[in-house]
């Protein structure tokens, strides 16, 4: 099936597809493509970010550990693009454990710096024996030792947000990195662990990837009061968003039927008796993606109705100054994907909403 | 001067800070977000002050109106015009009138302090031209 969606790929692309198999060893697959020089300017800002940011992982040591080698080697290429070395690769946790425990005072350059762990092969231990292992470390040596033992990273192809947040507030992993792998999202999700990677100076002014991830980016902004929507515009507009103010939920659920060009939301927290309830309208819109993905699926609606969009889900972020514990199980419920929290502080706005931003 | 006497005593927070840091070409911004949150706010308060009036007391709806001016005092980060809101809604949910009433009386007193803080500031601002940020509170 992969060769037949790829010859169709091909095809499009005015191209040929050829194999040659040789039995025991494998294929090779060649095609050509029909390609023509992009807008110079347009990636610009997204290499030079990349380029510097490069700088902060070059060099650093991660362990893989996944018992499927040819998946590991995926997973080392990626690494490799953001100068990540990985000299080796375990196949269990058991022998990730006794690989770090052999390297747990190691001269500066063959220290690990970061260990990835596919689901297949964590879940398979429901003890936690790297978590147990890397306590153990922390207690039993230097401080000096113990800020720079390895970050944890899950490697999944599926988490919901909540078991996401679950295993990082227990401490047992630092970040969990979805797949397929993207340069990006890695660079992202490495970059939301802190004291990962070489220290530098903090820039100030803005971050030139804040003005990659937003720019041209349709952002609505639901907030009942004119001050905030005021505030929240400003702070999208500065990095390039368009953004669109609407003032209640209901006005909001007008605007989000399918199809619509909104990228992502923002809803301010639930005004408690007020019939612009924000939590409801969530639930409204999700109740209509579902209809609608539902009626895609069964063939009933066709996707050209829906610009072509197959599979209907926009972020929705809630955001609030304050949010505790009830309040986020609530988020969550509704079907909101997050949370933006106030005031609008750059490091804040990136980890909010670059994992929606960037797969888009 | 002026500075360190609107942010240090605490009349505004880190999210005033993050105001000023929106400014960038508009050098409006922020004295635009002030008049408008004081337009928002007189209005809610003389809300109150009207439900506060009212016997007995209709919990919720001063409830809703304090959430709302909740809402604005964070968004401009006046911090001690929004601590008074948190104490107003605490009472409020405890059924406590006279608390409520008293509370009032003391977030009035801190909007309008804020107020007269603010517009000097930005009469200085605007003398001064375009400077710095005002602080950065630790």
């Amino acid at each position: 099936m992969g060769l037949s969606i790829s010859k169709r790929l091909v095809d499009l692309m005015g191209g040929e597809i050829g194999f040659v198999r040789k039995p025991g060893t494998g294929s090779t697959i060649a095609f050509t493509a029909v390609l023509k020089k992009g807008e110079t300017g347009s990636l610009d800002a997204k290499q030079q970010y990349y380029d510097h940011v490069v700088l902060d992982f070059r060099g650093l040591r991660a362990l893989i550990v996944d018992d499927k080698s040819i998946r590991a080697e995926v997973t080392r290429y990626h690494l490799r693009r953001l100068g990540i070395i990985v000299h080796d690769i375990a196949f269990s946790m058991e022998s990730a454990c006794a690989y770090l425990s052999s390297n747990s005072n190691p001269s500066d350059s063959s220290k690990i710096s970061m260990v990835l762990v596919d689901k297949d092969v964590w879940g398979v231990d429901s003890s936690h024996p790297l978590h147990v292992l890397l306590k153990k470390l922390r207690q039993n040596s230097r401080t000096e030792v113990s800020e720079s033992l390895p970050k944890i990273f899950l490697l999944s192809t599926s988490i919901t947000p909540i078991e996401r947040n679950e295993l990082k507030s227990a401490g047992l992993v630092d970040n969990v990195l979805m797949k397929p792998l993207g340069l990006s999202m890695l660079i992202f999700c490495f970059k939301e662990v802190p004291s990962i990677g070489k220290k530098r100076e903090a820039s100030r002014g803005k971050p030139p990837i804040l003005g990659v991830l937003f720019r041209n980016k349709q952002i609505m902004v639901v907030d009942d009061n004119l001050v905030n929507r005021r505030v929240a515009e400003r702070a999208l507009k500065k990095y390039g968003a368009i953004v669109t103010c609407v003032d209640s939920g209901k006005a909001a659920l007008e605007m989000l039927k399918p199809p619509h060009n909104f990228d992502a939301s923002w809803i301010s927290k639930c005004q408690k008796w007020m019939g612009n309830g924000f939590f409801d309208a969530t639930q409204r819109i999700r109740n209509l993606e579902r209809e609608v993905n539902e009626s895609i699926e069964s063939g009933e609606a066709s996707s050209e109705m829906f610009s072509n969009v197959t599979h209907w889900h926009m972020p929705i972020s809630a955001m609030t100054a304050d949010l505790d514990q009830a309040d986020k199980k609530e988020c969550m419920k509704s079907g909101m994907d997050g949370y933006v929290s106030k005031p609008f502080e750059q490091e804040q706005l990136y980890s909010a909403m670059a994992r929606f931003l960037v797969s888009n | 001067m002026l500075h360190e006497n609107i942010c240090e005593k605490g009349f505004l927070d880190e999210q005033f800070v993050q105001l000023e840091e929106l400014q960038d070409d508009d050098p409006n911004f922020v004295e635009e977000i002030a008049t408008l949150f004081y337009r928002d706010s007189s209005r809610l308060i003389s809300n109150i002050e009207q439900a506060l009036e009212k016997s007995p007391l209709d919990f919720s709806k001063l409830d809703n109106y304090m959430h709302q001016l909740k809402g604005s005092t964070t968004s401009i980060g006046a911090r001690r015009v929004k601590n008074e809101c948190t104490q107003f809604t605490d009472y409020c949910n405890a059924g406590n009138g006279e608390g409520c009433k008293r509370t009032f009386q003391q977030l009035k007193k801190e909007h309008s302090t804020l107020k007269k803080k603010l517009e000097a500031y930005f009469q200085l601002a605007r003398q001064i031209g375009p400077v710095e940020t005002a602080c950065r509170p630790k």
